[in-house]
């Protein structure tokens, strides 16, 4: 419940971007460099005048796209890998699940940065990328669900009844054995954002689209003599990943699915 | 035996792809493949990068360029820098070293907090145990980096206790090297420490609950032991398992944190190396690292679950 609210609030805060910070993230005003929080810059501006409050808000909104969207590509292909390995089983399983354990034992984070850097880093191809690399866990999760039921008279039933493999999968045992991958998503969500973050914090990804990780990158220079340009970007990327993190947890003490964290 | 051996000749396969993808990746890549291979040639003499082209067989078809790579691999060659006019390894093993030993630390330190903390959530009043949760969620949601960051502002730049940045200080004489070493540790363990122990925290907490609900704990209470002692001869070992588990799987995100940490404070290891690589373009070095911290990670795995069947023989036979 607290991370719904959370959510929720982050998303209105990033939906009303255009109204609180009409002047965009990328205004220039040299007049007033490394301004401390005061009213008419709640969270202070970095060495060109840049106005934090604006360039977070921006940024929040990248951050949530980005997180929503990998979870999405991920979320497909853990159904479709997860559902095809846990109905098909024997080869298609076997080699399906080696492919999940070598990519659940490789440093993802390392190959995604550098995917993006040989391909070419803007945030689209990011999004693409991270969702290409974190669906495995979810695919695990949902094929056990499916090899515990593949058996089931009920699936006997229909395959007797000639229902092809596609029906069976989809309509009949994916309903009750999404909610695992459902977890899951919530928090890959959570983490994608923080890959996203971290490949901005890198120096990896558009500097015109100034997402959270990239004004933390900006702070890496500057935040020990101005503090705000690094506090108020990590802490709505905290809060964020701390929504999703714990939608997650609601969802998981629900659903009652027993998860590793 | 039988198992480990088995469990190495497992990890081989996916150390196989891991150089496969590598090799892959660059050669697929947008543009002159050579100048991934051989990082930045436009600053190096024509002549120089001819030679190295023809000592990797870069001119001769793919499946020879894969066994030319793979077997300098396998002799350890890395590649060749020319941002640094100099092969990778020599310039990656220093770093490596020092990687190694922040994440060291700061395994420790997690696993230290996490179950301390685990530990002591098992008693006491629920208002407690929810605090202690919800401060486990917010540390597993912290991106390092900014942990870092919010400490190095706190503790390094307000209060002046440590240093805000880099592996020792300058001038400091060899007798003093290894504490100021460790001095300069303290901060960047401390903040991987933070942002990571909230995964130890959980898990010391559900493996205690659910191993204390046996049949065996039960005897040994109605025997007359003390809940302490139930809890740290009995209970502990088999609690351990899962978080042993942990350490390997969890090995991958570990140095990942110590990587984006590394940026923060300046430690000079692989992700500084990797922050620097970045903004020169040194796709070699990239590469190299990402080969490095794959294989450190890929042992680990293997490490843990060595580690498990020592502690466990139920899994060696099973």
């Amino acid at each position: 419940m607290a991370g719904l609210i959370l959510v929720a609030s982050l998303s209105i805060f990033a939906a009303s971007a255009s109204i609180l910070a009409p002047n965009g993230p990328l205004t220039v005003n040299l007049n007033d460099i490394y301004q401390a929080p005061n009213m008419l810059h709640l969270f202070g501006t970095d060495d060109l005048g840049r106005d934090t409050f604006a360039r977070v808000i921006w940024g929040t909104r990248i951050s949530l796209m980005v997180g929503f969207a990998a979870a999405a590509i991920a979320a497909a292909i853990g159904i479709i890998v997860g559902s095809v390995a846990g109905y098909f089983g024997g080869y298609v399983d076997t080699i399906l699940m080696r492919f999940v354990d070598v990519m659940l034992s490789i440093p993802t984070f390392f190959l995604i940065l550098l995917i993006a850097l040989i391909f070419g880093g803007n945030e689209f191809i990011i999004v693409f990328i991270i969702g290409f690399t974190i669906w495995p866990n979810g695919a695990r999760l949902l094929r056990g669900e499916m090899l515990k039921l593949r058996d089931q008279d009920f699936v006997n039933a229909a395959r007797v009844a000639g229902a092809p493999a596609r029906m069976i999968m989809f309509s009949e045992l994916l309903p009750i054995t999404i909610y695992p991958l459902i977890v899951d998503s919530g928090l890959r969500v959570g983490s994608a954002i923080l890959t996203e973050a971290s490949l901005g914090f890198l120096g990896v990804g558009d500097p015109n689209a100034a997402s959270l990780g990239w004004l933390l990158n900006e702070a890496i220079s500057s935040f020990r003599s101005a503090w705000w340009t690094g506090l108020f970007p990590g802490l709505i990327l905290c809060l964020a990943v701390l929504g999703f993190n714990l939608i997650a947890d609601g969802l998981n003490q629900a659903l009652n699915v027993k998860l590793r964290w | 035996m039988n198992y480990i051996v088995k469990r190495i000749l497992q990890a081989l396969p996916t150390l196989f792809i891991v150089v496969l993808l590598n090799f892959v990746l660059v050669r697929l890549a947008p543009g002159d493949p050579i100048s991934y291979i051989l990082s930045n040639t436009a600053e190096a003499p024509p002549a120089l990068v001819q030679e190295y082209i023809h000592q990797f067989g870069l001119d001769q078809p793919i499946y020879v360029q894969f066994e030319v790579y793979f077997s300098r691999l396998l002799q350890g060659d890395l590649g060749y820098s020319f941002t640094y006019n100099a092969p990778i390894s020599t310039i990656i093993v220093p770093k490596v070293e020092a990687t190694l030993l922040l994440t060291l630390v700061a395994l420790a330190l997690q696993i230290l907090l996490g179950m301390g903390m685990g530990i002591w959530a098992m008693k006491g009043s629920r208002f407690k145990g929810i605090l202690l949760n919800v401060s486990s969620i917010i540390s597993w949601s912290a991106p390092t980096f900014w942990v870092g960051m919010i400490l190095v502002i706190l503790l390094g730049v307000n209060l002046k206790i440590f240093p805000v940045g880099g592996m020792f200080s300058f001038g400091v004489s060899e007798s003093q090297l290894y504490t100021d070493i460790l001095w300069h540790l303290i901060l960047p363990a401390l903040s991987l420490a933070l942002a990571g122990y909230g995964l130890y925290f959980r898990l010391t907490r559900a493996s205690f609950i659910e191993t204390l609900s046996q049949d065996y704990i039960v005897t040994a209470r109605a025997k007359g032991c003390s809940a302490s002692t139930v809890l740290l001869k009995h209970a502990f070992k088999n609690a351990l398992l899962p978080i042993i588990t942990i350490i390997g799987t969890n090995a991958s995100f570990l140095i990942t944190g110590a990587a984006l940490i590394e940026v923060v404070f300046g430690w000079p290891g692989i992700g500084y190396q990797l922050n620097y690589a970045i903004g020169a373009r040194d796709y070699a070095m990239i590469e190299a690292i990402f080969l490095v911290v794959a294989v450190i990670v890929i042992i680990s795995n293997l490490l843990a679950d060595i580690a498990y069947t020592i502690i466990d023989p139920r899994v060696r036979y099973a």
